[in-house]
């Protein structure tokens, strides 16, 4: 029936588009992380852009934890926001709670973390929406895509969006879709045995999308995650909890703020843990669980509390944090506490925790399931390779979290902006950042567990970090049009002065003598050494240089510290740049995606198969890819192209 | 656009990091004098482990390995160079040395050499090297091939010799060829038809021959893999799920625990008492004793016998300089046998000296001793100049037993304490065939031939150094990571990720998702 609707909506199409009116460059379909994001970067490069949501009130909802960052995630959401995007902006905003994680680790493991308020949070992303220049916004339901079938085209071109169909039957055109559609794509929410269609719960799921991407040929799979419950925040004993507080000094996630909102009123967050009767409960009612069924695929470093108590029948206890929702909420969020158990199961079990003996339970937990697009239909853009002008990001590709999904968004929509513009697209590669490591993974690999960013999962973790996300990406959303004239004099400002301080240093050179009598303990080795060395010296503080180098009084000395880090890192980044530079000669060499594997020799079936269905962009890319020989690389070297023969980078390594 | 963007990430690196290089070379001096001082000061000690991308030169054997009389050796790379005064030891600069040395060797002309050992200086072969100066090469950079003698031993001691210079690496499969052609000295029809020599070391060559190797050298290296792989999911566990997660205390102290191990099995397998080398090198026999006690006559009667010859190198025209031997199956190389004539005089100080070193420089030692001298004064007498060179794993053979009456064997290996003895006459034969099939069952038994490792010396000569390489690269990143403290977990997970590429490159990638899974099999992370 559905793939009925999509065919006639197809052939309607040849008809409708003699009218111009309703019509916009891009339409974003979904209000997540990813949709803000798609929206505000579509609109960003100057193209007419149309955020369509099933309810207004929902746009910037978080769904699940109320918080943004963390180890991995806090640097794509200073990537997100190195392109000017918004989630950055508005978690300083909204931020409740503000924590670096992993500090004493060094630069390369920080994690910028922060609690937010949910409604705060909200109402700042719709403020930067609706003041977006170039966005529309309205509450509409998709039913399906108005496409264009080439007829007796292969699968990497089979046709091009001419718009989306509402539910209304109302076409709005367009040259670029992004769907943005988090689990409500054929959503369905299971509690204990119950199971109903539903994209967040008491929300209608997205079903006639699913079936117009699977009769353009799309390979769909299903994910699943979970939510815990919400529990009663005056029904809670904080006494006797661990508390964890803010830091004292919050580290802004956007580049234009010198600190957050909400700074100085902190809300503390409480460490509590299940105990062995809290497991026997989950034991004794595991069979009520569609979770334990284990027939879809959820996330390994996001496990139920079923999964944890299966898995590791040893621990008599497991962490849960008590985050609060907000300042003026009366919810409290157990992280750690997901599950499907059946709701009258879900109370008596939280009892059994410290602080949470006579707990309310507001919401019960309970899992989602979802349809999601093999991500190797993508390109490094996003945009499918199947359909052009449309773009998938957040979970619709297997990814799971706010940050992948923001990081997603920011991609998808500032290049379907540019696609309709016709401008060159913005490629953010592995060497980039973290959103470019996550891109490449998805369409190089494609995604057989929902995915999450983890610093490990990035080759060059000396050089993409949370501190330096606006040296890695601010030039390149620049060059792309979509960072702001304010942005850019700040960023530019900022980099003269790193390189100033840098300069200013490196130049201030003392003998170990002259370093001891200044208080620093250095080496008595002769060996003059420059303050810049000096920063990298185990207990040399900021702080020290700035009292003690002169002309240190017109320096930040939050750049200080960013040079610091510089200093820290220089060796490994020496080292490691011999590895971006043979990754560079890698990604240098481009392969046609729309190249006839089945016609090179010299490949083995199994990896003409691998090469149809991942087409990769670059020699790079199929190196990267799954069971790929060396003597299969060598092969595609013949049909390799380099755009333009670029000099031999000079090295120094 | 991504060569657009390729040349704005090299400026933007090359800014940030030409200011870095001077001041590198400084603290490179600093580093060398303080390299053993106290870690309070990072920078002192800033030379890590090279990776393999920096080290640019590559090296491989680009003939087919097998029975041809000619090998070539190709090194490529910024360093080719370096390659050629560490090895290569053209005849015209034997005359004049220091002056040759510093200039270039004329570019494509064939120069007869003698390929050296960088370190010991030892002659490896008598050949003849060329130098290809860039781009006028094979692969547009500077290229020395090596053309040499084909022998099994030569190839591998030349390789091995390779691996002892810290610029170079391996060639990966097929990285000549990509070379070539990102020179763009290759057209398409040059690929397809260069595909065939890099296929002679497949990655399917690669597996059949661990396969072959089977049992324990096979499952040696899936637990290396195993090993590093929990090693980093420890190190990464600890910086992604650090802090708010369910990590136990001393997690990096486990890892470093089991680094450790991890190190001392590899330099083990790399030490291993050189076996798995041994055994495609050939066993190093060093044969010593007083003058005339018939040295020359074994090496004759070994060098006779037809089928125990297999590559008598013939030299310059001196001497034979390397005699492989086929002694129970087993090649044995009498190394130096041209030395040997001149340490005849063994009771002299310097004879004695000479001696020493050919034996610590040998895996095998054998002693000859004339029977009718040590029992001369009717009594058994043996110089202390030489007992000060047997031990109890010399062999000993007593010859000209047809000049003596009685059998010696027990009372003069008792008296040395050898375990190992044999009484022949070189010159009647007498003995002779006992004593070749009790030597042989000697180096097998000690060389484990007998069990599991005669699958060993099927393997392909190339994969067995490259695995040496790639193992000695491991364990340079272990030891860096084991030097690393808790506080730079960062740094140290560096390391491990260049340690575990390595050992990948044997036993098969270390994928992200390996260690992932070993993280989310040990810990129980998430919330």
């Amino acid at each position: 029936m559905r793939h009925r609707i999509c065919n006639l909506s197809l052939r309607r199409t040849y008809t409708s588009l003699a009218s111009r009116k309703n019509f916009y460059d891009v339409c974003v379909i979904g209000g997540g992380h990813a949709g803000c994001e798609a929206a505000a970067g579509a609109a960003r490069t100057g193209a007419r852009t149309l955020l369509l949501t099933q309810r207004l009130d929902t746009i910037g909802e978080l769904s699940c934890n109320p918080s943004m960052g963390g180890v991995g995630k806090g640097t794509l959401v200073r990537e997100v926001d190195a392109l000017d995007g918004v989630c950055g902006k508005v978690t300083d905003k909204a931020g409740i709670q503000f924590h670096m994680l992993n500090r004493s680790k060094g630069a390369a493991a920080w994690g910028p973390r922060a609690q937010v308020d949910r409604k705060l949070y909200k109402e700042h992303m719709q403020e930067a929406l609706h003041s977006q220049h170039n966005l529309r916004i309205r509450a509409a339901s998709v039913f399906d895509l108005v496409l264009n079938h080439f007829a007796g085209s292969d699968a990497s071109n089979w046709g091009t969006v001419e718009g989306v169909r509402l539910d209304s039957g109302e076409v709005i055109n367009c040259s670029q879709v992004v769907i943005c559609t988090g689990t409500f794509l054929s959503g369905e929410i299971h509690i204990g045995l119950k199971t109903f269609p539903a994209g967040r719960m008491n929300e209608a799921p997205s079903v006639g999308l699913s079936g117009c991407l699977r009769s353009a040929g799309f390979q769909l799979g299903r994910l699943q995650t979970g939510t815990p419950a919400r529990l009663k925040l005056d029904s809670i004993n904080f006494n006797g909890l661990e508390e964890q507080k803010g830091d004292a000094f919050p580290s802004p996630f956007c580049s234009m703020h010198s600190s957050v909102d909400n700074a100085n009123r902190q809300i503390s967050c409480y460490k509590t843990n299940t105990t062995p009767e809290t497991h026997q409960i989950i034991r004794d009612n595991i069979h009520l669980s569609v979770h334990i069924q284990e027939t879809k695929k959820g996330p390994r470093y996001c496990p139920s509390l079923e999964a944890k108590v299966r898995r590791f029948p040893d621990k008599a206890s497991h962490i849960v944090w008590l985050e609060p929702e907000g300042y003026d909420s009366d919810l409290i969020y157990p992280n750690g506490l997901s599950c499907s158990m059946p709701e009258e199961v879900q109370e008596n079990m939280y009892r059994t925790i410290p602080g949470l003996e006579n707990v309310e339970v507001v919401r019960p937990a309970y899992g989602v399931e979802y349809d999601y697009v093999d991500p190797r239909e993508l390109k490094p853009t996003l945009e499918t390779k199947r359909i052009k002008g449309l773009f998938l990001a957040g979970q619709i590709n297997g990814t799971t979290g706010y940050e992948e999904a923001a990081a997603q968004g920011v991609v998808a929509g500032i290049n379907a902006g540019l696609a309709a513009l016709s401008r060159p697209a913005l490629i953010i590669s592995r060497v980039d950042g973290f959103t470019g490591v996550m891109i490449d993974d998805l369409i190089v690999k494609g995604a057989q567990e929902p995915y999450r960013m983890f610093t490990s999962r990035s080759e060059y973790r000396m050089s993409i970090r949370s501190d330096n996300a606006d040296l890695r990406l601010t030039e390149l959303g620049r060059k792309a049009g979509v960072v702001s004239d304010e942005r850019w004099s700040r960023f530019l400002s900022t980099r003269a002065e790193i390189e100033r301080l840098t300069e200013h240093l490196k130049g201030h050179v003392l003998t170990p003598h002259g370093w001891r009598e200044l208080g620093f303990d250095v080496n008595n080795d002769g060996l003059p050494r420059s303050a810049y060395t000096l920063l990298c010296h185990r207990g040399v503080t900021v702080d020290r240089i700035m009292s003690t180098i002169p002309g240190m009084a017109k320096f930040d000395p939050q750049l200080l510290a960013r040079v610091q880090t510089d200093s820290i890192y220089r060796f490994h980044l020496r080292r490691q740049q011999a590895d971006l530079v043979a990754f560079h000669e890698d990604e240098a060499l481009v392969l046609d995606p729309q190249l006839d594997y089945c016609a090179v020799d010299g490949l083995s079936s199994e990896v003409k198969e691998r090469l149809s269905i991942v087409r990769p962009t670059s020699i790079g890319a199929a190196k990267r890819m799954e069971g790929m020989k060396p003597t299969a690389i060598v092969t595609l070297l013949k049909y390799a192209k380099r755009p333009l023969k670029t000099s031999a980078p000079e090295m120094d390594i | 656009m991504i060569v657009h963007r390729l040349a704005r990430h090299f400026t933007a690196f090359r800014k940030s990091k030409r200011s870095f290089s001077i001041l590198s070379r400084h603290l490179d001096a600093a580093s060398t004098v303080f390299a053993s001082a106290a870690r309070l000061e990072r920078v002192e000690d800033p030379e890590l482990v090279l990776s393999d991308a920096q080290r640019r030169t590559i090296y491989a054997l680009s003939t087919p390995p097998g029975k041809a009389g000619v090998a070539v050796i190709r090194v490529s790379g910024p360093d080719a160079l370096r390659v050629w005064s560490c090895m290569v030891m053209a005849n015209s600069d034997a005359r004049s040395k220091d002056k040759a040395r510093e200039t270039d060797p004329e570019p494509w002309k064939m120069h007869r050499c003698k390929i050296i050992h960088p370190e010991s200086g030892e002659s490896l072969d008598d050949g003849l090297a060329v130098f290809f100066r860039g781009p006028k090469s094979f692969t547009t950079e500077d290229v020395v091939e090596m053309h040499i003698h084909s022998g099994r031993a030569i190839i591998a001691s030349i390789l091995s010799a390779l691996s002892r210079l810290s610029f170079c690496r391996p060639a990966e499969r097929g990285e000549f060829t990509r070379r070539a052609f990102e020179g763009g000295r290759l057209d398409l029809t040059q690929v397809e038809g260069l595909k065939d020599l890099i296929d002679a070391e497949t990655e399917s060559q690669r597996k059949a021959a661990l396969k072959a190797a089977g049992g324990t050298t096979r499952a040696r290296f899936e637990s290396m893999r195993d090993e590093i792989i929990k090693c980093l999911a420890l190190v990464e566990a600890l910086i992604d799920f650090g802090e708010g997660e369910e990590i136990e205390k001393g997690v990096y102290e486990l890892a470093r625990k089991r680094a450790l191990v991890l190190y001392h099995t590899i330099q083990h397998h790399l030490s291993d008492n050189r076996r798995g080398e041994i055994l495609r090198s050939g066993i190093r026999l060093a044969i010593f004793g007083p003058p005339n006690a018939g040295k020359s006559s074994l090496l004759n009667f070994l060098a006779q016998r037809e089928a125990a010859i297999v590559t008598p190198v013939p030299g310059t025209t001196r001497d034979i300089l390397e005699l492989s031997l086929d002694i129970g199956g087993l090649p044995v190389i009498v190394a130096d046998t041209a030395g040997l004539r001149h340490t005849d005089d063994v009771v002299e100080k310097i004879g004695v000296e000479r001696a020493r070193q050919t034996i610590d420089k040998s895996d095998v030692s054998l002693c000859v001793l004339s029977l009718p001298e040590l029992t001369l004064s009717g009594t058994i007498h043996i110089p202390p100049a030489i007992s000060s060179l047997i031990s109890e794993d010399t062999i000993l053979l007593l010859n000209k037993a047809d000049l003596v009456s009685a059998s010696h064997i027990n009372a003069i290996s008792k008296l040395l304490g050898v375990k190992h003895t044999w009484q022949v006459s070189l010159t009647s034969g007498e003995g002779t065939q006992a004593f070749l099939e009790g030597f042989g069952r000697a180096l097998q038994e000690r060389y484990d031939m007998l069990q599991e490792r005669v699958s060993e010396i099927e393997e392909p000569l190339i994969t067995h150094s490259r695995h040496r390489a790639h193992l000695e690269s491991a364990s340079k990143f272990l030891q860096a990571f084991l030097d690393t403290p808790a506080e730079d977990v960062v740094f140290g997970a560096e390391e491990l990720r260049y340690a575990a590429q390595a050992i990948g490159k044997i036993s098969g990638l270390i994928d992200v998702e390996d260690v992932l899974d070993a993280v989310f099999r040990d810990f129980c992370i998430g919330k």
